[in-house]
């Protein structure tokens, strides 16, 4: 037989164990596609449900106020068609829209089944993560943020300054859902920041608020709120523009967008966090509070990204320490944008004499120690703190896992 | 296995048998000798002579039109269906996933092996004594393949296949006088829609299909008429061997590994499939399809209107090859010469290098339309580049000319290689080594 002939046995002979192989192993690739799949529907919904439906069912779907929790298992195992149809087309009388575009909503059919994807295989408790991952930071809170600052000049623009404080307190708190941050209304119920209200009898919008609107879906608030507090609304409602010529506005929580392939504004995000989270010890630019200064060449050349992670994430080793750990409340895209944006201060960080603020890192070594065998800093340890010893072998149960 | 027919004769059906086989046999050779003459030049069958990349190419449109055909069952060419259909096709079709795959890498091969084919024949000079017509048949199918492939790409409906299209569907507006509604024809509409899904689908599952089966024909029967392969013009007497079965058996051998490479292949690289086509979220860069980065790569240093010119105008001139060099005693000799060679070597190290100075150069250095601000960007970006380039290209066939003492032939042999390696240097510089915002970077 020449060669040609023999090239071509061999080609067909591995055909036909090729493909045999391949049949049989079909059933199980065509297994994991689909598990593949599921997943991915349910990493592109939770983009979607951050954006358009957390801020009423919540980012866990635990619900918020009148709006239903969604991470149940009566959710979990309801009919596909079920839930389709309300996603696609709302419910007649409440307050969840219509979502397909051909009803007029955002998404196409596809997008509904993602949906539905996400609501039969999501693990709640992940969405925040997921959503991160993507880019998508929720809001901290369905409702907006109000800063004691705030409600101080607000207390300080009248006589009844106080109440009208406590009344947007409890607004932002409570009716911002459905009326809307700044009182400008929703589809869902009507603009409150106007002339009608500010000219209606206060007593008569006490008594909505006790009672609520028979028949919408204002809810009766008297179990939730007491009269003092419906009191206080009510001035604040009716002083509404008082408040708005003094510049002061509620700001809308929304999710924030971040490219997560864009550095600067995963460091913007950083920047905002480290504001938010830890300014208040640590100083606004990293020069030390009560916190020690992150701003220094100590501390950044001695610790690694990854020391920096594990810090924020299970609070720190240095005993009697009052940093919280944070790795509950931030994403890992969060704790990152934090790292890279501690970080970015290396360059031009200075030698701080004394970065954590007292002598010699709190005082001599001997003192520092603290009755507990598993304290890596105590004199038996032989760890000295800040020479990076500990960093190099790390007890086993405290490998390094920065998934919080 | 004892067969109850009898043959009209009575004769027993062992005998039947036989007589079947040879009338089996009679037909096969038929079929074969319809597309082979019966005897071929023993040199002619040297495999590095032609790489047996025409009949690659032949054997996997027939592998592309049957696994498309089976496609074509499971594709619902919708906007809100299509890419579902993948997903179905992917996850609930036994061997779907496979038959895809065979047809993304059986269509990105194709489009390879013609091109080498075309290599092949022009540094054999084998468009020469009376094969123009086929020559240009030649250019007429790689522009379909081309059109093939940027109608298929579009069909899965992800994000790759939405930007290349609308990346390489804006270019079009750019032809004078007719641009704007032919890209409105081609898209059924403004934009890259349901209407634009729809006419590709068409166009790719039966308009080219109907062009490539007739053309194909046309350019095999063409190769018998010209006087079968090209070979070198010889005073002795050549030996030649039967088509039967020495071809024969090189072609099976060959197909046999082409499927089997192509099939494993497909097996362990699954054809790839992005996010869902989304026209709100551009993916940067956004890249057309990897055969279109060469050309893509122009747009970034000239005017879209010069960008297009100059490969149609080098379209034209390849195509015209055939009647401006006709010196038929080089046929059938790989580079024509010892001359020759040397040239396409310089050419081909040319073409390696100078596109990669020039693009460098344009990159950082090199700003007509801030030089030159009196002057509309058409003139200063789109004319004056591509007129230089024209130049340029003269210097380098006047150049072969006078440094190697190179004929007609052999200098354009240098020009088209120059030509040839520069669309590679250039397609790879676009697929690997442009970054966010088209900016250069290094990929490693």
């Amino acid at each position: 037989m020449n060669r040609y002939y023999v090239i071509a046995m061999i080609a067909l002979l591995i055909l036909i164990i090729a493909i045999p192989v391949y049949a049989w192993m079909e059933p199980a690739r065509m297994e994991q596609a689909q598990q593949l799949l599921r997943e991915k529907y349910v990493q592109d919904a939770a983009v979607m449900y951050v954006d358009n439906c957390a801020l009423c069912h919540g980012v866990e779907g635990e619900g918020i106020g009148a709006y239903p929790p969604l991470n149940t298992e009566g959710i979990r195992e309801a009919d596909y068609d079920f839930l389709y149809k309300t996603i696609a087309r709302g419910r007649y009388n409440t307050a969840m829209t219509a979502w397909h575009e051909d009803d007029g909503g955002p998404f196409n059919s596809y997008q509904i089944e993602e949906l539905v994807a996400f609501l039969r295989y999501v693990d709640w408790a992940q969405v925040k993560e997921i959503a991160a991952q993507q880019g998508v930071i929720p809001p901290a809170m369905p409702v907006p943020e109000v800063q004691d600052s705030f409600l101080e000049q607000v207390a300080a623009l009248g006589a009844e300054g106080e109440s009208w404080a406590n009344g947007i307190a409890t607004y932002a708190q409570s009716c911002t859902t459905c009326h809307g941050v700044n009182g400008e209304g929703t589809d869902l119920a009507p603009a409150l920041n106007d002339e009608d209200t500010r000219m209606a009898d206060a007593e008569e919008l006490a008594r909505i608020i006790r009672e609520g609107i028979p028949g919408t879906m204002m809810p009766s608030w008297d179990k939730k709120l007491d009269e003092q507090t419906i009191e206080d609304v009510v001035a604040f409602l009716q002083n509404w523009d008082k408040i708005n010529e003094a510049g002061l506005e509620l700001t809308p929580p929304a999710p924030i967008h971040v490219d997560l392939n864009n550095p600067e504004e995963v460091l913007a995000l950083g920047e905002t966090l480290y504001a938010n989270t830890c300014a208040a010890c640590h100083g606004e630019n990293g020069e030390g509070g009560s916190g020690p200064a992150l701003n220094s060449l100590q501390i950044l050349t001695r610790h690694t990204d990854d020391d920096l992670r594990r810090v924020i994430i299970y609070g720190p080793r240095r005993p009697n320490s009052i940093m919280p750990a944070f790795g509950d409340r931030l994403t890992s895209v969060e704790v990152d944008a934090l790292v890279a944006y501690i970080r970015s201060w290396e360059e031009t960080a200075v030698w701080v004499k004394n970065p954590r603020g007292t002598e010699q890192g709190g005082g001599p070594p001997w003192l520092r120690a603290t009755p507990d065998s598993n304290n890596p800093i105590s004199p038996e340890g032989n760890r000295g703190f800040g020479r990076g010893r500990w960093r190099k072998n790390p007890p086993p149960d405290q490998g390094l896992d920065t998934q919080p | 296995m004892q067969a109850s027919t009898k043959t009209p004769s009575g004769k027993s059906s062992h005998v039947s048998r036989q007589v079947e086989r040879s009338r089996m046999r009679a037909v096969m050779n038929n079929i074969i000798l319809h597309l082979h003459p019966t005897r071929v030049p023993a040199s002619a069958l040297r495999l590095t002579y032609t790489w047996g990349l025409g009949g690659l190419s032949a054997l996997l449109t027939v592998i592309l039109i049957s696994t498309g055909i089976l496609l074509m069952f499971r594709y619902d060419a919708s906007v809100e269906r299509a890419y579902a259909s993948i997903q179905f096709l992917e996850t609930q079709v036994m061997f779907g996933s496979l038959l895809r795959s065979v047809h993304h890498w059986a269509a990105n091969l194709l489009l390879v092996t013609v091109f080498l084919h075309m290599l092949r024949v022009f540094f054999t000079g084998s468009y020469k004594k009376g094969r123009a017509t086929n020559w240009l048949v030649g250019i007429a199918l790689l522009l379909l393949v081309v059109s093939f492939n940027f109608t298929g790409y579009l069909l899965p409906w992800d994000q790759l296949a939405y930007w290349a299209v609308t990346v390489a569907t804006s270019l079009l507006s750019y032809i004078p006088l007719i641009g704007n509604a032919l890209t409105t024809f081609l898209l059924g509409g403004p934009e890259v829609g349901q209407a634009t899904l729809r006419n590709f689908y068409a166009i790719h599952v039966a308009v080219l299909p109907a062009l490539l089966l007739l053309t194909m024909s046309y350019h095999f029967w063409r190769i018998r008429k010209d006087g079968d392969i090209s070979q070198p013009e010889r005073d002795d007497k050549v030996l030649k061997l039967t088509t039967i079965p020495y071809l024969i058996q090189i072609e099976l051998a060959a197909a046999a590994l082409l499927i089997t490479s192509i099939l494993l292949w497909a097996m362990f690289v699954p054809a790839p499939l992005e996010e869902m086509a989304n026209p709100a979220h551009p993916p940067n860069p956004a890249k057309a399809a990897w055969y279109f980065l060469g050309l893509q790569e122009l747009l970034l240093h000239m005017h879209p209107l010069a960008a297009m010119m100059l490969p149609g105008l080098i379209l034209l001139g390849v195509a015209l090859i055939p009647f401006w060099d006709t010196r038929s005693e080089d046929i059938g000799i790989y580079f024509r010469s010892s001359t020759g060679k040397k040239i396409a070597l310089s050419a081909a190290v040319l073409g390696v290098v100078l596109p990669i100075v020039l693009v460098v150069l344009d990159e950082y250095w090199v700003d007509f339309p801030g030089w030159l601000p009196g002057l509309p960007t058409i003139v200063s970006n789109g004319m004056i580049p591509l007129v230089l380039t024209m130049a340029g290209l003269g210097i380098i066939y006047w150049s072969f000319q006078k440094l190697f003492k190179g004929n007609r032939s052999e200098s354009t042999l240098g020009l088209v290689t120059f030509l040839f390696i520069s669309l590679i240097t250039l397609t790879i510089i676009g697929i690997f080594f442009r970054g966010p915002n088209m900016a250069l970077i290094w990929p490693w």
